[in-house]
């Protein structure tokens, strides 16, 4: 009975096996996919989602025959790609079953990623996904498998702190200004000098929408530069300017090419005499712009590059030390999924049986509507059609569900022997 | 006394699900810290029911009582907190408001019993009035010193520079010095409105305003220390570090000797007999 269920197989290449070169060759445009998924059906292939970004192409399927569509998949990809199987067999990876189901949940959870836990991979699953079920290219399997992905990958970002914590420098930046201030859209910061690191950080302050920005800088032009790229409405000072606006100011980001010490404790506490609110002080130049001892004031939180080098790595050691626990989510809803997969393996035990009942009660009524009944019009016999069915429906209620619960343990081997003897009973 | 001892044991669970919401950032123990706190407050309400108050045509109200108001109001408060604008900060303000909770309603398993009780003439409400407004003084109090305890929990690990896994289970500071002022002010107009009835109160009773005891004592000098915080936290006279610190000394100071003068004078305080 075994051959008749669907297997689920997939094969793909990523970031990992191919260079680009390779998977650029794979990533089809619509047109293209929908001539290849066409193809695939005519192959014996059942459903099929395709996914491609930009690290990875995979092909997940549905087929009674799993090795031979799996040959089919890869003759279509040689076919459409334009390749040499020779080319690009070497960086393919096939899965099959356990194997295909576990990648899957992998992939959309971002363990797969480059960047473990990334936030883009899901949306992309979801948008291929999206687009099979529009072109009718999912079925049972694949829509129950992808919706445990998306739930698995879902628990794993809120239940683990896999993506919590952030990797780049200039993120980690903003995000500490968040634990400091309430709503960065009431608070002001003073870049002073330039850089790349610096601009980048002002850039992702004013993208959190940060109330007010002060540029100082030695060269007016460069200032004008910044002003125009990040914030047109910027109010640009002197350097001298710098301890006037200090006061005022709830964020520094300082990034100047001076030798000495542009901000030193004693002018930090003067600076800071009268106000209540902290301040962030985010020192990106080497040599260090802000005399060190600055941290020290109460209510000053001073960050060098090296302090938000050490959170970044700090953060990614977060993350790589929640794979393990992801991994075992992985693993239990892998299981939960095949379980309910093998239940399927009752599917054709049940159809059977009904469609020998079915047989016996179409052959009884053709009998008895050629001899005993032949003077009955056509509304009464379809009433005793009706009748006959009704009885056989619930005569089959009790053990098709008898079958539907042995069905949720298939892969036991005394559910295995029950099935085995109602196909001897019935004959099947 | 059974029922009591059931909420003290959900509130050392709901303490234990606070923290761990805390430690292990999973919202599943916040839901469950939410549901504890709903059935502690069902049974706070029972035992308030059961408590008995009218005896013999007069109010007898026993120590236990005050206990059992300042739970009720810091209960309330909590669950208050999970559907108002501080509920994106729940889970790290519950994590010390309950345990918090938690430690005086177990210290008030040590008066449940306590035989010392003060009579309130049936036919002078403002007592109960007077009683409300100073204990919400002293429960808001309490709030301005956790938030000032998470502020300064917060500014250690920011000025430590370790990882962001500790601190982003926090509210950010300006949110807690936030609710550190509006506690204090709240906590400042409770006080005042509280002593205020109870001036009212003695002149109607007795025809004099102040008896000098150890509890108005403690009183003025409790509504003295929230003053002088309220005007510091109003000015800018210092940062909101050193406001949390000189908040939590306070408090501190505060709460000994609140306990202290409860267990040593046995007459006259509070008019305990």
């Amino acid at each position: 009975m075994k051959e008749y269920i669907p297997q689920i197989g997939m094969v793909g290449m990523s970031h990992k096996t191919a260079p680009v070169e390779t998977r650029e060759c794979f990533a089809f445009d619509t047109q293209v996919l929908e001539s290849f998924l066409s193809n695939a059906k005519a192959n014996n292939i059942l459903e099929m989602v395709y996914i491609a970004t930009c690290n990875r192409m995979e092909l997940y399927f549905v087929s009674p025959h799993i090795e031979e569509a799996t040959q089919s998949v890869i003759h279509l990809l040689e076919q459409f790609a334009g390749l040499t199987r020779e080319y690009f067999e070497p960086v393919l990876y096939k899965k099959y079953h356990k194997e295909a189901v576990r990648h899957l949940l992998c992939v959309a959870s971002s363990l797969d990623s480059m960047v473990i836990g990334e936030n883009e991979i899901v949306g992309q699953v979801k948008d291929w996904y999206r687009w099979a079920t529009q072109h009718d290219t999912t079925g049972t399997i694949l829509n129950k498998l992808f919706h445990q992905a998306f739930r698995t990958a879902k628990r794993i970002r809120t239940e683990t702190e896999i993506a919590r914590n952030p990797l780049s420098i200039a993120f980690i930046a903003v995000e500490l200004a968040k634990k400091i201030f309430e709503d960065l859209s009431k608070q002001s910061v003073l870049l002073i000098g330039a850089g790349e690191m610096a601009e980048l950080i002002l850039k992702y302050l004013t993208k959190f929408k940060i109330g007010s920005v002060t540029l100082a800088n030695r060269s007016l032009h460069n200032a004008q530069r910044i002003a125009s790229e990040i914030n047109q409405d910027a109010t640009i000072i002197t350097l001298a300017e710098i301890m006037e606006t200090i006061p005022n100011v709830d964020i520094i980001i300082t990034s100047t090419g001076a030798h000495h010490y542009v901000l030193t404790k004693d002018m930090m506490q003067e600076a800071l005499k009268k106000r209540t609110q902290p301040v962030f002080l985010i020192d990106i130049a080497v040599p260090r712009n802000i005399d060190p001892a600055a941290g020290d004031i109460h209510d000053v939180f001073l960050y060098n590059i090296d302090d938000l080098k050490s959170i970044a790595d700090e953060n990614l050691k977060t993350r790589l030390n929640e794979t393990k626990l992801a991994y075992e989510m992985i693993d239990a809803d892998t299981e939960e999924f095949l379980h309910w997969y093998e239940s399927l393996q009752i599917v054709p035990l049940i159809a059977k049986i009904q469609e020998s009942f079915e047989t016996i009660r179409n052959n009884e009524l053709k009998k008895y509507r050629r001899r005993k009944l032949k003077h009955l019009e056509d509304d009464d016999f379809a009433i005793i059609e009706e009748l006959t069915r009704q009885i056989m429906t619930k005569t089959l209620h009790i053990p098709i569900s008898y079958l539907k619960e042995l069905g949720t343990n298939y892969h036991s081997k005394e559910a295995k022997e029950k099935s085995k003897l109602l196909q001897e009973i019935f004959k099947l | 006394m059974i029922l009591l001892y059931i909420t003290v044991l959900l509130f050392i669970v709901a303490s234990l699900y606070s923290i761990l919401s805390i430690h292990k950032d999973m919202p599943k123990y916040i839901t469950v810290t939410k549901i504890l706190m709903g059935i502690i407050l069902l049974l706070l309400l029972v035992i308030g029911y059961l408590t008995p108050v009218y005896i013999a045509g007069v109010y007898k109200i026993h120590l236990f009582l005050f206990f059992y108001l300042i739970i009720l109001f810091l209960t309330i408060l909590t669950l208050y907190m999970g559907v108002s604008q501080w509920n994106s900060d729940y889970r790290s303000l519950s994590a010390i408001l309950i345990p918090l909770t938690t430690i005086v309603a177990i210290t008030s398993l040590f008066f449940a019993n306590s035989p010392r009780f003060m009579v309130i003439d049936p036919n002078n409400s403002i007592m109960v009035i007077h009683i409300v407004l100073a204990l919400l003084g002293e429960v808001l109090f309490f709030v301005a010193f956790a938030s000032s305890v998470l502020y300064i929990i917060v500014s250690w690990q920011l000025q430590k520079k370790s990882s962001m896994k500790f601190i982003n289970r926090f509210p950010s500071l300006t949110v807690l010095s936030k609710l550190t002022k509006f506690s204090l002010s709240r906590s400042l107009f409770f006080f005042t409105a509280g002593i205020i009835i109870g001036i009212i109160m003695l002149f109607e009773v007795y025809g004099n305003i102040s008896f000098g005891s150890p509890k108005e004592i403690l009183m003025y000098t409790a509504w003295t220390i929230i003053f002088i915080l309220w005007l510091v936290s109003r000015s800018h006279i210092t940062s909101n570090y050193y406001l949390s610190i000189m908040t939590i000394v306070s408090f501190l100071i505060l709460m000994i000797v609140f306990t202290a003068s409860n267990v040593v004078i046995t007459s006259g305080f509070h008019s305990f007999r």
